[in-house]
């Protein structure tokens, strides 16, 4: 923060606004590595039904769906200052809230839907068929043009030091954060599930007797 | 901690779709919503939600352990009624 509002200088074309792009952009790979880890997880639980990998799966989710809307309120944001529109049907921004929706989709089924094995599996497919849509909404710019800034990524125009420096920092935090979001979620997952078994195993020692 | 969750999706899913729909009104505001106070809301609103999934994590961790005492008791309570 200190980095972002101190040290990197204020874009000339955009004005302080720019700098949503040090958290929006971060932000946005990490919905992507959470979706990537959900429907990676869900491949590996339909080859070899164990349910930690069911549970990485629903934690690779929700922690894509969080970044996922911080992606879709700072991103409209910086549109009112630089576009002049929150919202414009661009191919990225289109197939971002696509993406978003299906994997929304997956986490509501997995909600409202119980737990059974068939469940999890039509959930695992749903999540696999998604990871089609993360190619698109990464080189929608390229393929189908628009306006969304390519800042980065091909015939992007680069970064002062100063912005570099931050967006580097900024991308390392949040790496960090999400590590630890996913190992918490995950030890508590499999806390859950170590209960569950025993909650089982109890059950079946009291009808034994 | 489904329900809640579910509520905040369906509330984030509609303050995602808002803009899109109202470009005409959000647009005519530009002119008098300064950048800084854009990238100010932005930041406000990551570290709300931060603190908001953390709260969720605690709740989670908070019955998980509640859930292992309640088990405790319940095997505790089965060993003494086997000793007696």
């Amino acid at each position: 923060m200190v980095l972002i509002f101190f040290n990197t200088p204020i874009e000339t074309t955009m004005g302080i606004v720019q700098k949503i792009f040090y958290v929006h952009v971060p932000a946005a790979m990490l919905m992507y590595t959470g979706f990537v880890v959900c429907s990676a997880a869900s491949l590996i639980y339909l080859l070899k039904p164990a349910k930690i990998w069911d549970n990485v799966a629903i934690v690779g989710a929700e922690l894509g769906l969080l970044f996922g809307v911080f992606v879709l309120i700072s991103g409209p944001l910086w549109g009112l200052k630089a576009w002049g529109k929150a919202w414009v049907f661009d191919p990225q921004l289109t197939s971002a809230l696509m993406l978003f929706l299906m994997y929304g989709g997956y986490a509501l089924l997995r909600m409202f839907s119980g737990t059974s094995r068939q469940i999890r599996q039509i959930a695992a497919v749903l999540a696999v068929i998604s990871a089609t849509m993360i190619p698109v909404v990464h080189w929608a710019v390229s393929v189908w043009g628009g306006i969304h800034p390519t800042v980065e990524r091909d015939g992007g125009g680069g970064m002062h030091p100063d912005m570099a420096l931050a967006f580097g920092v900024s991308m390392l935090g949040f790496l960090f954060l999400s590590i630890a979001i996913f190992w918490a979620q995950v030890s508590i997952k499999r806390e859950a599930l170590k209960l569950e078994s025993l909650y089982i195993d109890l059950e079946d020692y009291l009808k034994s007797k | 901690m489904m329900k809640p969750l579910a509520i905040l999706l369906l509330l984030s899913l509609q303050l995602i779709a808002l803009p899109a729909w109202a470009k005409g009104g959000i647009a005519a505001a530009e002119k008098t919503v300064p950048g800084g106070i854009l990238a100010m809301v932005s930041y406000v609103v990551l570290w709300f939600m931060l603190l908001a999934y953390f709260v969720v994590l605690t709740v989670r961790l908070s019955k998980v352990r509640s859930d292992i005492k309640g088990l405790e008791g319940r095997i505790d309570g089965l060993f003494e009624d086997e000793e007696d």
